[in-house]
């Protein structure tokens, strides 16, 4: 991360267990429009930490 | 982050963004194509140099295309593009730009870290000078600021002065705005509202749209109108912001790596260039943008690499001076190579003229001149021969070029709002 804060896996992984229960929701919900739009919405804004966090906590990792 | 890590981050995130590019928009796999180039082949730094530039105008040759308006450019279903926004149109026709939520999340997030590193906080008071409408603008900066908590006052659909006291009434203390309009709020403030802007409590500026807060007069002379700190920012309607000040103020903008990367390439032999001091064409590439990707874009400025680490501790790479002008604006005069940001800087560092100026080149002739239009400030008006006599020394100084100086009364040059248009070259092609 730009400012050396440290990332680890227990926060990667909640990362990305919200992305999959909000996708899970949206399979549930995604009928409901009110479901869908916000599922919509929170997917974009999870894709952000997937950016600032997972992306490099998986390089530093493999490397 | 390691700067060893963040280019491997960086290759990763290229290969990433250049296969979504190649598999869903029939522009980049034309133009992939052509070259004899996939994805796979692109496996270390020396292979980004094979990618093929991508230019505005390929841009628009796609969108001629269907689906209106994005063409073949567009690598999503229409229906998933939320966002329209529009270049300026400066040099051509414009470019549309579409946006996915996602992708418009993103470009909050760019701006998110740009804010953030200019010091704006949640306790922050935000006011937008600018026309809520096609051009991207301050969008971005709206969105991202109330990411980060700032309250953000819209001043679309104000003029200059109901801008000023709606700033003044709300007791705002940061705003956003163009260099060139940040000046001539200022001179609305002393010439129409009798208003020191510096009584304003203005603590920081934040300056987009043109290079102007990284040219040094220009910066100091916002700096002491305003008396606070003032940024800038870098970035382009298909490319997003990219660059930024930080509160350390190194004297140029850093690049954000986690989001972008930005190439330098020599103007004359286009090979890369990674030594700090050396002038170069900024070729972009967005890492995480959808619907429009941005792969090696010829943004047509030029600038060069700092060579010394941030106070601020950040590692991204910072441009010395900023941005130190436009490819399609550096031109031979009579032979010799010309920036137009140059005479900006010798223009404002002259305290007894105005904020505002203007350049023309024509041939004369078998001769090219350069005409410097410029406004005395009005208390200077019996001043004009000790100026005439400074500004051309400075001029000849600093670009080894005479030209000839045209001095009009305060008020007579034309005021902009976005995208100052001050150097005019009406030489006809061939002539250059």
């Amino acid at each position: 991360m730009a400012n050396g804060q440290t990332v680890d896996a227990t926060m990667v992984e909640t990362i990305l267990r919200i992305k999959r229960e909000v996708e899970k929701l949206r399979e549930m919900g995604g009928h409901l429009p009110c479901v869908d739009r916000n599922c919509e919405r929170l997917l974009a804004s999870v894709a952000m930490l997937e950016l600032d966090v997972v992306d490099p906590f998986n390089l530093a990792s493999a490397g | 982050m390691p700067r060893e890590n963040l280019r491997d981050l960086q290759l990763a995130k290229f290969k990433r963004i250049l296969r979504w590019a190649w598999e869903k928009s029939p522009l980049y796999r034309r133009l992939y194509d052509e070259a004899g180039l996939v994805p796979e082949d692109i496996r270390t730094w020396e292979d980004v140099a094979r990618v093929p530039m991508l230019e505005k105008e390929h841009y628009r040759t796609a969108q001629a295309k269907e689906p209106w308006p994005y063409g073949d450019s567009l690598c999503v279903p229409l229906s998933e593009v939320t966002e329209y926004h529009q270049t300026s149109g400066t040099t051509g026709q414009p470019v549309y730009q579409p946006d996915t939520w996602r992708d418009w999340e993103w470009q909050s997030e760019c701006w998110s870290y740009i804010m953030w590193a200019m010091g704006f906080r949640n306790t922050d008071r935000v006011f937008l000078a600018f026309g809520y409408n096609v051009f991207i603008a301050y969008w971005t900066g709206h969105y991202a600021g109330e990411k980060i908590g700032c309250q953000i006052i819209p001043g679309g659909g104000l003029n200059t002065v109901e801008r000023i006291l709606k700033m003044k009434e709300l007791r705002v203390n940061a705003f956003m705005a163009t260099p060139t309009y940040v000046l001539g709020m200022a001179e609305t403030c002393r010439t129409k509202l009798n208003i020191d802007p510096a009584s304003l409590g203005i603590r920081r500026i934040l300056c987009a749209g043109e290079p102007g807060a990284s040219v040094p007069a220009t910066k100091r002379r916002i700096e002491e109108a305003w008396q606070c700190d003032v940024y800038d920012h870098v970035g382009a309607t298909e490319i997003g912001g990219w660059g930024y000040e930080c509160t350390a103020k190194p004297g140029g903008p850093h690049v954000n790596e986690a989001m972008y990367l930005v190439e330098l390439i020599d103007l004359e032999t286009g090979r890369p260039i990674e030594e700090p001091g050396r002038l170069g064409r900024i070729v972009i590439t967005t890492f995480d943008r959808h619907a429009q990707p941005c792969v090696r874009f010829d943004a047509k400025d030029v600038a060069m690499w700092w060579d010394k680490d941030c106070a601020c501790g950040r590692t991204f790479r910072v441009l010395a001076g900023g941005i130190q002008g436009r490819t399609d604006h550096i031109t031979k005069v009579k032979g010799v190579l010309f920036s137009p940001t140059s005479a900006e800087d010798v223009v404002r560092r002259i305290p007894e003229l105005s904020d505002e100026f203007e350049l023309v080149v024509e041939r004369r002739g078998d001769l090219d001149e350069i005409t410097l239009k410029v406004e005395l400030m009005p208390e200077c008006a019996g001043m004009e021969a000790a100026v005439r006599e400074k500004l051309a020394r400075d001029f000849r100084m600093t670009t080894n070029l005479n030209c000839h100086l045209e001095f009009h009364a305060f008020g007579q040059l034309p005021r902009y709002e976005v995208k100052a248009r001050r150097f005019k070259d009406l030489r006809k092609p061939g002539q250059h």
